[in-house]
């Protein structure tokens, strides 16, 4: 019977166990992991809270001073504590308006429902969507 | 320990989360084409508005209560579905899909205080990352559980979240106040042979001698009975089917790795699940699948997708529905993991005399063609054994379904055309507090 290790890359294990002396310890260590790194993706980033995230368009009055503009994409996250100061999107006499909450209005305005605190508001440059002219 | 959530009027619910106009408005929903009531809000329920009845013979009085009407929207419900079962299964050992919206959970056997705990945590949760308000039923077992979640909703102090209690004369009293004919999974027959046995409450079945429970020449009334006193003895297999929808799931036998594998079981369960339709003469509106990788290897492992789509029409067909699941394997699955379970889920359903002609649909006559040569499927497999006859997996060829559903609110989750509106509110805005405020 012959016993065969036919394509375990030593000269890699050992470079791996060379530059990082501590890794003999855990065992084998997994060459191709050193160097496996997952595209950037900017779904992560910006929802980290996927099942509680919502998306919604901003319309009415640009504020480019606040860095809201109409027709920006707005990330809504449900699970985040609406503080003074945060961005939220209220609902307010049946409609769902942009606010900022404000420090006064905390827990005694009876009339604004917080649906989400906004996270982030992206804006597309005009012609960006491509030549075909698709999206909003 | 375990618990079935299920959510509070889910499809009403989906269409207020966008639509805070809605609150408090009475809400019918109806299905594919328009035919039928599928689900109601509880202001229209209140109003006597009934359930799975054509719509046209409930128009006026909807007018009348002032109702807003909406075609079902399955892309935006199996969304809500999906996020739902996710965050619900985020405080469960394991969790079990039981329908579009309800679910059974395992939990560790905790004491009562810290169950109610949970519990009302689970609700809150929901309640603030999706605005859909769930019931919570907690019980040594599923039955037991499901009698929880049904008191839960009835008795207005428990607030949506009832544990089965510790003291054994509270749980006489809840059992001696429950009618047998409303104990899950007791067909109408069959509680009406209960009561000739003076079993009239849940409470006479679990003290009854269960020799003559077991004289009704079934073994489910005496599994319930057992179940009623604690006795943990339904298993997923045998757990009585959902009242408005039809789940088939059964886990793989080993890990299953291929496309092709998957597609195959999930084929077999559309079919069973068409079967189930068949026997009870009703049709479903839309199909669900879903599907659970096992752990093991990365923990990026967990891969436990959910999908919805509608039905051209209700329907009962096997073709069609196994094509519609089919497809929704190709859209789910991903290479790389171990699959260990999946299910097909059917819902809408509406009786088959409600079902309405629809001249965009394919022909009727086709569809009648279709849905006997499903019977006589089904009249071999009965006698020939399980999978004799089954549908081959190549395509049908595309049809030109064009659904009737006019009053479909937008996708507000799943198309970027029908995102939520916004209003800027210029003087609501400015941060004051930055600027003037000390």
């Amino acid at each position: 019977m012959r016993l065969s290790l036919p394509s375990f890359p030593f000269a890699d294990w050992l470079r791996a166990v060379a530059v990082r002396p501590g890794c003999l310890a855990a065992g084998f260590p997994s060459v191709a992991d050193d160097y496996a790194e997952p595209a950037l993706n900017l779904h992560t980033l910006l929802v980290p809270r996927p099942g509680a995230t919502f998306f919604m368009r901003a319309e009415g009055i640009s504020l480019p001073g606040e860095g809201i503009l109409a027709g920006d994409l707005l990330v809504v996250d449900r699970s985040l504590e609406a503080r003074p100061g945060r961005i939220i999107v209220a609902v307010v006499n049946g409609v769902l308006r942009l606010r900022r909450l404000g420090r006064e209005t905390v827990g005694n305005d009876a009339e604004v429902v917080v649906w989400g605190v906004v996270t982030h508001a992206i804006h597309t440059f005009p012609g960006a969507q491509g030549e075909s002219g698709g999206g909003p | 320990m375990i618990a079935l959530v299920d959510a509070n009027n889910f499809y009403a619910a989906c269409e207020r989360i966008f639509d805070p106009r809605l609150e408090g408005v009475p809400i019918l929903v109806l299905s594919n084409n328009d035919g039928c009531v599928v689900a109601r809000s509880a202001e229209a329920r209140a109003a006597g508005i009934p359930m799975g009845g054509p719509f046209h013979e409930v128009a006026v009085q909807a007018r009348e209560i002032g109702a807003r009407v909406f075609s079902s929207n399955y892309p935006l419900y199996g969304d809500l579905s999906r996020r739902m079962m996710e965050t619900v299964a985020g405080f469960a050992l394991e969790q079990e899909v039981y329908s579009i919206d309800e679910s059974f959970l395992t939990l560790p056997d905790l004491p009562p205080a810290e169950l109610l705990a949970l519990a009302r945590d689970l609700r809150d949760t929901v309640r603030r990352h999706l605005g859909l308000t769930v019931s919570v039923g907690i019980g040594p077992t599923r039955v037991l559980a499901k009698v929880c979640n049904r008191l839960s909703k009835k008795v207005l102090e428990n607030d949506g979240v009832l544990v089965w209690p510790a003291d054994s004369g509270r749980c006489d009293e809840l059992l001696g106040g429950l009618p047998v004919t409303d104990v899950w999974g007791f067909s109408e027959g069959l509680a009406r042979r209960l009561i000739l046995l003076r079993l009239k409450t849940a409470r006479d079945l679990r003290d009854a001698d269960l020799s003559r429970v077991r004289r009704l020449g079934t073994v489910v009334a005496e599994r319930i009975a057992r179940e009623l006193a604690g006795q943990p003895c339904l298993g997923e297999e045998d757990t009585p089917p959902p009242r408005r929808s039809v789940l088939c799931s059964r886990s793989f036998g080993h890990p299953v790795r291929d496309l092709a594998s998957v597609r195959e079981a999930v084929a077999w369960h559309a079919s069973r699940a068409g079967e189930k339709l068949r026997q009870h003469g009703r049709h479903a509106s839309v199909l669900g699948i879903f599907l659970r990788a096992n752990r093991f290897h990365h923990e990026t492992s967990n891969h436990r997708p959910e999908d919805w789509t509608p039905l051209p029409r209700p329907t009962q067909d096997n073709f069609t529905l196994v094509q519609a699941a089919t497809a929704l394997v190709e859209k789910l699955f991903v290479s790389g993991f171990a699959y260990e379970k999946c299910g097909v889920m059917l819902a809408g359903l509406t009786d088959q005399a409600a079902v309405q002609l629809d001249f965009a649909a394919p022909s009727r006559e086709r569809e009648d063609r279709r849905e006997n040569l499903s019977r006589a499927m089904d009249a071999l497999n009965a006698k020939l054994g399980r999978r004799t006859v089954r549908v081959g997996s190549e395509g049908l060829g595309q049809e030109d379904w064009r659904m009737r559903s006019n009053m479909r609110s937008p996708n507000y989750t799943t198309s970027w055309r029908d995102l939520p509106k916004v209003l800027i509110e210029p003087h609501h805005l400015r941060d004051s507090n930055s600027g003037t405020a000390p």
